[in-house]
């Protein structure tokens, strides 16, 4: 459906808006002209309509009012120039505002860069003063100017070199104590007295590094350092829960055991030309000491001395040999019994080992590696020593005498005694036994022979045999066991076998009961027998009479139709008739039949019985519904059960007769 | 001077000459002339957006030719 757009005019627009007190639209293709004709119509005085109202008066009147006059298109030019003079001005402002930003960019930026160059520059000379005077280069440069002058030159620094080597010459000469003054020396004064000959030298330091020359000894350092691993890998392997504190509580740095010592920390002292300043900065019995002697104390630099000790090298390569202090050898005794010359050849060799062990903590007390490699060391020898002894022949066959002497103690009552234990048992059970078995088996025979002449019931004597193969499988002899077997095959015992192949069916009923596979009838059977007979009768009654009363319909069937009683109806009310005659005889029927229910008694007996045709209980039939109602069975175990007792019942059922 | 389309979909449909500095209300009162119903039950909408009395149509942007859904309050 398309809609029918509806417009109203201008004019009519116009005039609406009139009266509603709004604006009039102006009319941009007639505005001159309405202005024209306005005029005209002005002038004429012909200006009822409202629309006529001009442009121009309403301009003016919207001017009094203070609004917005309407633009006229004729006389845009003008308008512009009234109306857009404000948009350039902003226009004209942002470009100011552009342009005073731009500068001020500018300046700053000038500003910064010109920073820079200063700054570089300061740098520059900065860098410079270290290179002050003349370069290599610029020195060349001179000197290649000119031939002349570098060899004038040349000779002047020859002569002037002469003397100087001179001067030095002699001031290597005359390089004393005197010029150590004021050296430092980087050990404690201990370290360098101990007697020995220190070679200082000067210490390896920055080039940079501004300060006093410091004087080391090389080997005393690594000695030092040497020192410190070992303090370090013991202090590493310990693990205390108390990381992060001392032994005694002080709060240390973190891993501090990684820390490499500080050099304020290390003792120092200084050279003076005969008298040596101690200083010290750590350790507070330096401190002490210096308090008690405050004179300084002297050592000569000149003076060589000659070593102290007799310890020349404490080395770790030092064959332990030369630690290890031999035992005067003790004056063998005339070897009486080898048993304690052997003993006292093994105290000896302990005596050894335990004195040996004893050096040890004074030789080395703090490498344990070193303490192992001793004692295996001598643990060695020791065996070495042994075998060596052991080695003659006679020694030899002496020690394995008495090794064989030691194992086996034997008594020297050897015969006398009885000895009782798992062997001399067995053989005598063995010997034994066979003897037995040879009896038995004579016995066995005549047995056999004994039973088969009598013929008793064959399985009885299978049994038996299968008992006694089974008895000489085991190779165990029991004679009681054989003996009670005997009496029960001579005299019968109390549940002896009757035999049912001679008796009548009574006798047979009487075992069976006597057996509890037949119960005997108590009274409640009886009952129900009654009921059950009544029951029976009942039933045949009910059947003679339904047959007698087919007879009788059939026969009154018979006789309606010979007689023609219906003939004369028509088919529908011949069926009508049937039907009622039907009734009545239903009727009758059941109450006949009412009549007779009245002595009927069934008997009611719910059975529940399972998929193998038993009887279940109660508890059984209603596991059995409410398994079959949950359609989930028991698990695998419970139906393993139930058919193990199943098939025990089954069992028990099926050979109880013989057993 | 613009001409706006006005249209309610059920079977008015008009064309309004207005400018472009009038107010809504005043459109209203516009419309309502045109279609003789009372300028406070027009309800003027550009999906969904309500347009406001106090507003003027330049402020929508609404420009010449364009259309306006009219519902009435």
């Amino acid at each position: 459906m398309a809609d029918i757009e509806s417009d109203i005019s201008l004019e009519e627009t116009n005039r609406r808006r009139i009266e509603m007190g709004l604006r009039p639209i102006p009319v941009p293709d007639d505005a001159h002209m309405n202005s024209k004709l306005s005029s005209k119509e002005d002038a004429t005085g012909l200006s009822q309509d409202e629309s006529s109202l001009s442009l121009e008066e309403t301009n003016r009147l919207r001017i009094s009012l203070g609004l917005r006059p309407i633009p006229v298109p004729g006389d845009e030019g003008m308008g512009t120039s009234s109306t857009s003079a404000p948009a350039p001005d902003s226009d004209e402002l942002a470009l100011a505002n552009w342009r005073a930003k731009y500068e001020a960019e500018k300046k700053s930026a000038e500003l910064e860069t010109t920073r820079k160059r200063i700054q570089k520059a300061k740098e520059r000379i900065e860098r410079l003063k270290y290179l002050d005077g003349r370069s290599l280069g610029e020195q060349d440069e001179d000197n290649v100017d000119d031939v002349r002058k570098w060899v004038k030159r040349s000779k002047k620094k020859v002569k002037i070199s002469i003397p100087d080597d001179n001067d030095e010459q002699e001031e290597m000469r005359q390089y004393t104590a005197e010029d150590l003054k004021g050296l430092k020396v980087g050990h404690s004064l201990e370290d360098i007295m101990d007697g020995e000959d220190v070679i200082l030298t000067l210490k390896d330091r920055n080039v940079l590094d501004d300060g006093d020359d410091e004087l080391v000894s090389l080997a005393l350092e690594e000695h030092a350092k040497a020192a410190q691993n070992i303090e370090n890998r013991k202090r590493k392997g310990r693990y205390t829960g108390f990381e992060d504190e001392d032994a005694l509580g002080e709060k240390k740095g973190i891993l501090s055991r990684y820390d490499e010592d500080d050099e304020s920390n290390k003792e120092f002292f200084t050279l003076d030309s005969e008298v040596i300043s101690v200083g010290d900065v750590g350790s507070e019995k330096q401190k002490k000491l210096d308090a008690m002697n405050p004179g300084k104390i002297k050592v000569s630099l000149e003076v060589d001395l000659p070593p102290i000790g007799i310890i020349q090298d404490s080395s770790d390569y030092m064959p332990a040999e030369q630690i290890k202090i031999k035992k005067p050898k003790k004056s063998k005794k005339s070897k009486n019994s080898r048993k304690r010359a052997s003993e006292e050849d093994d105290a000896d060799g302990r005596n050894q080992d335990a004195e040996m062990v004893d050096y040890q903590p004074d030789v080395i007390e703090d490498d344990d590696e070193d303490l192992q490699a001793l004692l295996s060391k001598q643990r060695r020898s020791l065996q070495k020593k042994r075998k060596a002894q052991f080695l003659t022949p006679e020694m030899l066959a002496q020690v394995i005498r008495d090794q064989s002497t030691e194992d086996t103690p034997v008594p020297e009552g050897d015969e006398s005694g009885l000895v009782i234990d798992d062997m001399t048992e067995f053989v005598g059970n063995v010997g034994n036994s066979i003897a037995a078995e040879e009896e038995e088996e004579r016995e066995r025979k005549e047995r056999l022979a004994n039973s088969r002449r009598s013929a008793t019931t064959p399985v009885k004597s299978e049994s038996e045999d299968a008992a006694m193969t089974n008895h000489h499988e085991e190779g165990q002899v029991k004679p009681e066991t054989e003996d009670v077997d005997d009496e029960e095959v001579s005299t019968t015992g109390l549940e002896g076998e009757p035999v049912l192949s001679s008796i009548g069916m009574g006798a047979t009923l009487s075992m069976l009961r006597s057996r509890g596979l037949i119960k005997t009838p108590d009274e409640q059977d009886v009952e129900r027998q009654r009921i059950q007979r009544e029951n029976m009768k009942w039933r045949v009654s009910m059947a003679q009479h339904k047959a007698r009363s087919e007879l009788e319909l059939r026969a009154q069937r018979e006789a309606d139709r010979k007689s023609g009683k219906y003939d004369k109806l028509t088919q529908k009310e011949r069926e009508e008739a049937a039907q009622r005659e039907n009734q009545m005889r239903q009727l009758g029927e059941a109450r006949e039949a009412q009549k007779r229910f009245k002595d009927y008694k069934p008997e009611i007996k719910i059975e529940y019985k399972d998929e193998f045709g038993r009887v279940m209980g109660q508890k059984e039939a209603f596991k059995h519904l409410s398994h079959q109602f949950h359609g989930k069975g028991s698990g695998k175990g419970k139906t393993e059960k139930r058919l193990k007792k199943i098939e025990d019942e089954r069992k028990k059922e099926s050979s109880s007769l013989f057993s | 001077m613009i001409e706006v389309i006005c249209n309610d979909r059920l079977g008015k449909k008009i064309r309004v000459k207005c400018l472009e500095d009038d107010t809504i209300g005043d459109f209203k009162k516009l419309v309502a002339s045109q279609i003789g119903t009372a300028p406070e039950k027009i309800i003027l909408k550009k999906s969904y957006t309500t347009f406001k009395d106090h507003i003027t149509l330049a402020d929508y942007e609404i420009h010449n030719g364009m259309s306006l859904e009219l519902y009435y309050a």
